[in-house]
């Protein structure tokens, strides 16, 4: 299995009483409550753990996209991206990814991704995303467009990197009379492509189609798992079979000498990150037109959105996070590695307030304690009882 | 007696008209804000009236067609049901998103009309007056928020935000985002073209819309030549149901055009 280190850069300074208080970390809570002087060394320190990952040993790092939020300062990605870009000197450099419907010239992102990939040598993974919804308030977009957006962008993207130009594009939502950007990716004939997604059976089966890799943000390992198996019928439906290194599960890991000691030390990190810096406004989440009507009414009905306070032992019993001591957590992953059938651990090291010693050690010791044990391993298939 | 309900093909939508009274036409565009239907205010107006009251396309349960992209297009559409119906000398009242079509229609072809009504209507930018983000209320925080006298909104609420009409809810949502998300509830290009709606034209505003506030009551005033506007106390974002009898008075040169 590959294990990438996966960092969200939350605002870990926030105020969490005050983000309480305006019920979201998102698009109404008030940049009054950025600091420049602690984001600036949150971002050096963010920036130093993952060059700190590769020296480590991990199979790359990743960064991702959220657009005015205390959840994550990378609203462009791509500056992070190649601010790593010359010191990731082992592993990947991905991108996971960027939101192709937030942005008027789709082009932007195919120049972004060749030159990281150019950097890199061909160690860059693309990732292409929607967004989420509330991103559609945050960048202005209309989210009755996201879906078309997204196809025709990505559509583009593809032309441009595999189509000798210039050439002339004409989508609806896209015209531009001349495609043909310098550079092109150094990857032939385009740099992986990873994309994360929630779980929306249209997102699963577009991904199977193209043969990329399907990454599962945050869920419960159970539905991990059932995602997973719908991935494979979905490729299988293509006339082929998946690969186990299509399938990629975004997840935290916290080790420390015991499962005591574990628990205590992440807790309030854990508790920060999903009851407070998560929102778990429906309205702000899934904005008309985003997703189907029908998805719509299924988002409503999920309990955990309205949801009571998560303890990091509902984390941890749930299979979200995997939490304890070198031993159990071994077990736990590769327990969940056979159940869902990974080959891709995008994992979280620093996650909520977690700070950065702490995040540090935690990275030693991942890269200590699990790391060896999982660098050849794969699925195991179990036999299925009758 | 109701309504007669009769359905009408146009631009490829098979189109519910509900229809009512006697006399000079008066077509109304209704809005988005889930108080769509045929309401006792237009039985009122149906004394006095030929009342025609057409769904939209991607409201009340009718498919979105692949055209309908901006409230233009809803203009264009309600234009064809003029010309199909063959009506002159149209009333035409326009509600809220309704209203934003009613002048946009206006603005392209008023030879079918005889005088124009909106209620408070969307499709101006204001600066200082910019929309409630109803994108981020939920249906049962809009009753509240649309309605001056709060115990009626709460009353329109419980009969409107039920399971069953969830669906209906929800797809108005989609097309209203679809329509109105950017820019946020106006189309630039109105205002410049505002002066050809060479008709007697009625602005009415509730004095405590908080949707769009009646500051915006002046702007459509000043853009449409020779309109008038009326401002009725106590009154939130729905006249037509919080203040008929006020609303009657103030749309008396409008029905006696």
């Amino acid at each position: 299995m590959q294990i990438f280190n996966f960092h969200l850069m939350p605002y870990a300074h926030a105020d969490l009483d005050a983000i309480r208080a305006n019920g979201t970390a998102w698009l109404t809570f008030s940049n009054k409550h950025y600091d420049p002087e602690k984001g600036a060394q949150l971002y050096h320190e963010y920036l130093d753990q993952l060059e700190f990952a590769d020296e480590l040993g991990f199979d790359g790092v990743v960064v991702n996209e959220h657009h005015q939020t205390a959840y994550g300062i990378m609203p462009t990605p791509g500056v992070l991206a190649g601010a790593l870009a010359r010191s990731i000197k082992k592993g990947s450099l991905a991108v996971l990814g960027r939101a192709l419907p937030l942005v008027n010239n789709p082009l932007t992102i195919a120049e972004e991704f060749a030159i990281l990939d150019n950097l890199m040598r061909g160690r860059f993974i693309g990732g292409f995303v929607r967004g989420i919804g509330v991103e559609y308030h945050t960048m202005g977009m209309n989210p009755a467009d996201s879906a078309e957006r997204f196809d025709e962008a990505h559509d583009l993207i593809m032309q441009s990197w595999t189509r000798p130009g210039p050439f002339t594009f004409e989508g609806k939502h896209f015209k531009l009379k001349y495609v043909n950007p310098w550079p092109t990716p150094y990857s032939k004939p385009h740099p992986r492509i990873f994309i994360p997604s929630s779980g929306s059976l249209s997102t699963i089966s577009w991904v199977a189609k193209r043969r990329y890799t399907y990454c599962q943000t945050l869920a419960p390992i159970e539905a991990v798992a059932k995602t997973f198996a719908l991935f494979r019928e979905e490729a299988e439906k293509c006339g082929y079979q998946a690969s186990d290194d299509q399938l990629a599960w975004s997840n935290a890991i916290f080790v420390a000498e015991t499962d005591e000691k574990a628990l205590a030390l992440a807790r309030p990190h854990l508790e920060s990150y999903i009851n407070v810096f998560l929102s778990k406004n429906p309205t702000m989440m899934s904005p008309p037109g985003y997703s189907s009507i029908e998805s719509i009414k299924r988002v409503r009905a999920i309990k955990s959105y309205k949801s009571a306070y998560q303890t990091a032992e509902d984390m941890i019993a749930r299979g979200i996070v995997i939490v304890g001591s070198p031993n159990t957590v071994r077990e736990k992953l590769a327990e969940y590695q056979d159940l869902a059938g990974f080959n891709i651990s995008l994992t979280k090291t620093q996650f909520g307030t977690m700070p950065h010693a702490m995040a540090r050690e935690n990275q030693i010791a991942v890269a200590e304690e699990i790391l060896p044990y999982f660098r050849d391993r794969t699925p195991q298939k179990k036999a299925v009882a009758a | 007696m109701g309504p007669a309900p009769t359905t009408l093909n146009l631009c490829g939508v098979d189109t519910p008209l509900l229809r009512a009274g006697r006399g000079a036409p008066l077509l109304i565009l209704q809005g988005a804000s889930n108080v769509e239907g045929w309401l006792p205010f237009y039985d009122r107006l149906a004394q006095t009236h030929d009342v025609l009251l057409p769904a939209h396309p991607g409201f009340s349960g009718l498919p979105a067609p692949e055209w309908l992209e901006r409230i233009a297009d809803l203009a264009n559409f309600h234009l064809e049901l003029i010309h199909a119906l063959d009506l002159k000398n149209v009333r035409l009242l326009g509600l809220s998103m309704g209203g934003w079509a009613a002048a946009e229609l206006a603005a392209r072809d008023c030879s079918r009309l005889a005088a124009l009504a909106l209620v408070a209507p969307s499709g101006l930018y204001l600066p200082g007056a910019e929309p409630l983000d109803v994108f981020l209320r939920t249906d049962e925080q809009l009753f509240d928020d649309l309605f001056h006298d709060k115990a009626l909104g709460a009353r329109w609420r419980e009969a409107r935000v039920t399971p069953e009409s969830e669906d209906l809810r929800l797809q108005s949502k989609v097309t209203t985002a679809k329509l109105a998300w950017s820019p946020r509830w106006y189309d630039p290009h109105l205002r410049k073209w505002l002066h050809r709606a060479r008709v007697p034209a009625t602005i009415v505003w509730g004095a405590d819309d908080a949707f769009l506030a009646p500051a915006h009551a002046q702007e459509w005033r000043r853009l449409i030549p020779g309109a008038q506007a009326k401002i009725i106390e106590a009154c939130g974002h729905h006249p037509h149901i919080e203040q008929p009898e006020a609303l009657h008075a103030a749309l008396a040169s409008f029905l006696n055009a």
